[in-house]
């Protein structure tokens, strides 16, 4: 089932747009959402984490639409967004975050506490799962992010640039579990390395300004970006 | 950064008019009950501006705080030493408050118009010096909490140290906050430098320590033995200079006397009055003969507004406004104890003082209804009365009645009307 | 939920909210002399009108306190966990007041719920703005002190009023009851604009 976008507008200030009208089916598999700063790849992850509302138009998996009534926390519990910028909460260790977020996603706190240790040990995280977030690295902290999504078993899994930032072993490492990932559902990674993305993703998207480039196949990507150059 | 978008982008920006209007609303209170001189003058200005500026600049500090250590700096390896970086952040900040404060002071100048003088430098730097202090611990409160929480508190607390010991018993607390409870001084007074220097003491700990706090690295061990010891210094240090002041910080003025002779009396006002030198040699000259007469006392070789022994030289007062009623009054009750003895319960002495006071005014050639409308009929009767007895019986009446006031076994006599 | 009371800061909003109490009970009824346009003399304002402003702001840095976009797609209503904690201080402000004779102490409760309405106006437009929403009743209690007439009862200088006459109430719960409602209105209607992400 794919993740579909109809006709969705969206805004952050009244008169500005991001999208004016969006049309995207996003397959199940692994997804890169590649375009340059400012695009809009990341409001599009918010809108498919329904943490955005579009102005207009609809975004549904599964024939849900988030913001239909008594739609919402069914939507979310099948969704795992991991944003650009992930916060250490003050005080809390690597288990009681990625607990604390299973919990949001509406697990009992017992069972959100038991699976966290389980997410955290998937993106290798599980020796320091009891160090106080504030004081984990860069990487390690997004790893925690990482885990933050697994932790409620999502069947869409939403990464923004979970890679920026990383050295060389770090993004390797990533990429590994990224690909883990990716084999049980859907898995839509914003990213602006585009090097290796034949090994690593099944579908690319493309935005640019308002527009989705292309959408499809990696392999097609390179026959697309031909004629628009011969364009 | 362009100079434009950097002053905009401070918190400055926003507290300027909060505090020039906060300004505007303290010093329009009391800028017609300025004094004539230009102390009195900057005295409420500095007052102001730091009821104003010190609350909303910590307050602005406390945000600008944040922002820095939200924007990393902790974590940066910056090529500016932390003091520059500090810098940059706070000259918006105290700027805005250097503006209210020249706003303030040319508030004053308007009112304070063909007075001689200039406003007291030392005031006005003890001033910026309070707000620079708090600014800093705005700054300082601001890298360790969020602005939600340490806006408000360096916005009410600041202001809360700086209003509250006005209504405190203990009087020397309030000469330590630089408040200055917006007055001083009348023209015979002069403000006691001490509360300058215990205000500027409390002031410099303050900021020493808030800029400890500040620049601290992270993961350094706390300067505590600074940050906590500075206060404790400065207290100790400002305690013995404030202790035994009273609710206000004035002292008797000594200097700034302007002198002429009149008659082969030498009559001296405040420099501030140099203008009516003569009309109050006019006044109080013949004024000073007629009591010397009517006393039985020397007379004077010195008439004066400054300090006066009571022997050779008597003390009268010029102010702005005084009628020649006025100046006479103040000079016939010049003669009179300032203080009464310590006689505990039961002493009568006081019962003296109006009856005194109109005698010697109406001696002075001062007219019965300004008499009567300062000391009261009862006063003004005794005293006609006594001036109707033999001019010897007047001056036995005068002496013995003087004694009361100054003596606590000698009662009043005849000061009541049958 | 113990996780979601510690990331909200519930221990320390049960300290300021102590705190306050103490403070009140202790030293409310001391006047701090103000300078106001409206009175001849200086206007004595009692501390345990002026010390609900800490508790509030304490209050409402835990209410916005959280994981941001992990609350902005959580399952769990956290929008009315958040409603919840500012309506059960403010009641239990109340209650304390009730409870409790001290002099102002139902003024200080009826400011502590001002405080937090105001505070919680200001934070409705999301972004760093909302950062400084604590400014907002600090900067209405200083205008009030200047402006107020303290024991005129009218129904807009309430921070300054001693007395707890109903008049000033109103306005004080009209802007926590908007404050609290608007966020739950912004989510019903269609097109709310959330804050900027990359």
């Amino acid at each position: 089932m794919p993740i579909s976008f109809e006709g969705c507008a969206f805004g952050y200030r009244r008169g500005t747009r991001v999208f004016t009208r969006l049309d995207l089916d996003v397959p199940a598999g692994r997804t890169a959402l590649i375009g340059p700063n400012g695009c809009g790849k990341s409001t599009l992850l918010g809108l498919a984490a329904s943490a955005l509302r579009p102005r207009a138009g609809r975004v549904s998996y599964q024939g849900l639409d988030p913001f239909r009534r008594g739609n919402l926390a069914r939507y979310r519990a099948l969704v795992g967004w991991m944003p650009q910028r992930v916060r250490p909460l003050p005080g809390l260790t690597a288990r009681e975050q990625v607990g604390y977020a299973g919990w949001l996603m509406g697990m009992s706190h017992g069972l959100a506490w038991r699976r966290s240790l389980e997410a955290l040990e998937a993106v290798e995280l599980g020796p320091v799962a009891d160090t106080r977030c504030a004081e984990l690295s860069g990487g390690q902290l997004r790893r925690v992010g990482l885990a933050q999504t697994l932790v409620h078993d999502a069947e869409v899994v939403l990464l923004d640039e979970p890679t920026a930032g990383l050295d060389p072993e770090q993004r390797e490492r990533f990429r590994g579990i990224v690909a883990r990932i990716g084999e049980r559902g859907h898995l839509i990674v914003s990213t602006h390395e585009t090097a290796d993305l034949a090994e690593t993703y099944d579908s690319v998207v493309v935005l640019d300004g308002d527009r989705v480039r292309y959408a499809g196949p990696v392999a097609g990507l390179g026959a697309a970006s031909e004629s628009t150059r011969k364009v | 950064m362009p100079l434009r978008r950097w002053a905009r982008s401070s918190a400055a920006a926003l507290a300027l008019p909060v505090l020039l209007a906060y300004l505007f609303f303290v010093m329009s209170r009391s800028v017609d009950a300025l004094e004539d001189n230009w102390l009195s003058a900057t005295v409420l200005v500095s007052s102001a501006a730091v009821l104003a500026a010190g609350p909303v600049c910590a307050a602005a500090g406390a945000w600008e705080g944040a922002r820095l250590a939200r924007g990393g700096v902790d974590d940066a390896a910056a090529v500016r030493s932390r003091a520059a970086i500090l810098a940059w952040s706070l000259l918006p900040v105290l700027g805005a408050a250097l503006v209210a404060l020249l706003g303030g002071l040319a508030l004053a100048g308007v009112a304070m118009a063909g007075v001689a003088g200039l406003p007291d430098p030392l005031v006005l730097a003890v001033a910026l010096l309070v707000i620079t202090a708090w600014t800093l611990a705005g700054f300082a409160a601001g890298r360790h909490l969020h602005p939600l929480v340490g806006v408000p508190l360096l916005l009410v607390g600041t202001w809360l140290w700086l209003a509250c010991p006005a209504a405190l018993e203990t009087f020397w607390v309030r000469h330590l906050t630089g408040n200055n409870l917006g007055f001083c001084c009348e023209t015979h007074t002069v403000y006691d430098r001490r509360a300058l220097y215990a205000q500027a003491v409390v002031a410099v700990s303050l900021a020493g320590a808030a800029y400890l706090a500040w620049s601290r690295r992270r993961g350094a061990r706390p300067a505590w033995a600074g940050i906590a010891g500075l206060p404790l210094v400065a207290v100790a240090v400002a305690f013995p200079l404030v202790r035994d002041m009273g609710p206000e910080a004035q002292v008797p003025r000594t200097s700034g006397l302007a002198c002429g002779r009149s008659d082969g009396v030498e009559v001296c006002v405040w420099r501030e009055r140099e203008k009516r030198l003569g009309t109050a040699a006019l006044i109080a000259v013949p004024a000073a003969r007629r009591l010397a007469a009517g006393t039985g006392l020397p007379a004077p070789r010195r008439v004066t507004e400054g300090p006066a022994t009571g022997g050779a030289s008597w003390r009268f007062a010029m102010p702005p406004g005084a009628k020649p009623d006025d100046v006479l009054f103040g000079l016939a009750t010049g003669l009179l104890p300032a203080e009464p003895p310590v006689c505990g319960p039961g002493w009568s002495g006081a019962d003296a003082h109006g009856p005194l006071s109109a005698w010697l005014a109406l001696k002075a050639g001062a007219g019965q209804d300004a008499v009567e409308r300062r000391t009261g009929p009862r006063s003004t009767g005794a005293a006609r009365r006594a001036l109707g007895l033999p001019a010897a019986e007047q001056v036995r009446w005068f002496r013995h009645n003087l004694d009361a006031l100054r003596r606590c076994d000698v009662s009043p006599s005849e000061v009541t009307l049958p | 939920m113990r996780t979601w009371l510690r990331v909200h800061r519930a221990a320390q909003v049960c300290g300021a909210l102590a705190l306050t109490a103490g403070l009140v009970a202790a030293v409310g009824d001391v006047l701090v002399p103000v300078p106001g346009l409206a009175v001849e003399d200086l206007a004595g304002v009692p501390v345990a009108l002026v010390a609900p402003l800490a508790a509030s702001s304490v209050l409402v840095r835990g209410a916005l306190a959280g994981a941001g976009g992990l609350e902005a797609a959580a399952v769990r209503p956290v929008l009315a966990y958040r409603t919840g904690m500012v309506a059960v201080v403010c009641a239990l402000s109340l209650v304390m007041a009730l409870v409790v004779t001290v002099p102002y102490a139902a003024a200080a409760a009826r400011n502590l719920v001002g405080f937090t309405g105001l505070a919680a106006l200001a934070a409705l437009p999301r972004g760093r703005r909302r950062d400084a929403a604590t400014a907002a009743p600090a900067a209405y209690l200083v205008a009030a002190m200047l402006l107020g007439r303290p024991g005129a009862g009218s129904w807009w200088d309430w921070p300054v009023e001693p007395s707890p006459h109903p008049a000033t109430w109103v306005v004080p719960a009209a802007c926590l009851g908007f404050g609290l409602a608007a966020p739950v209105l912004a989510r019903l209607r269609p097109g709310r604009r959330p804050r900027r992400r990359g």
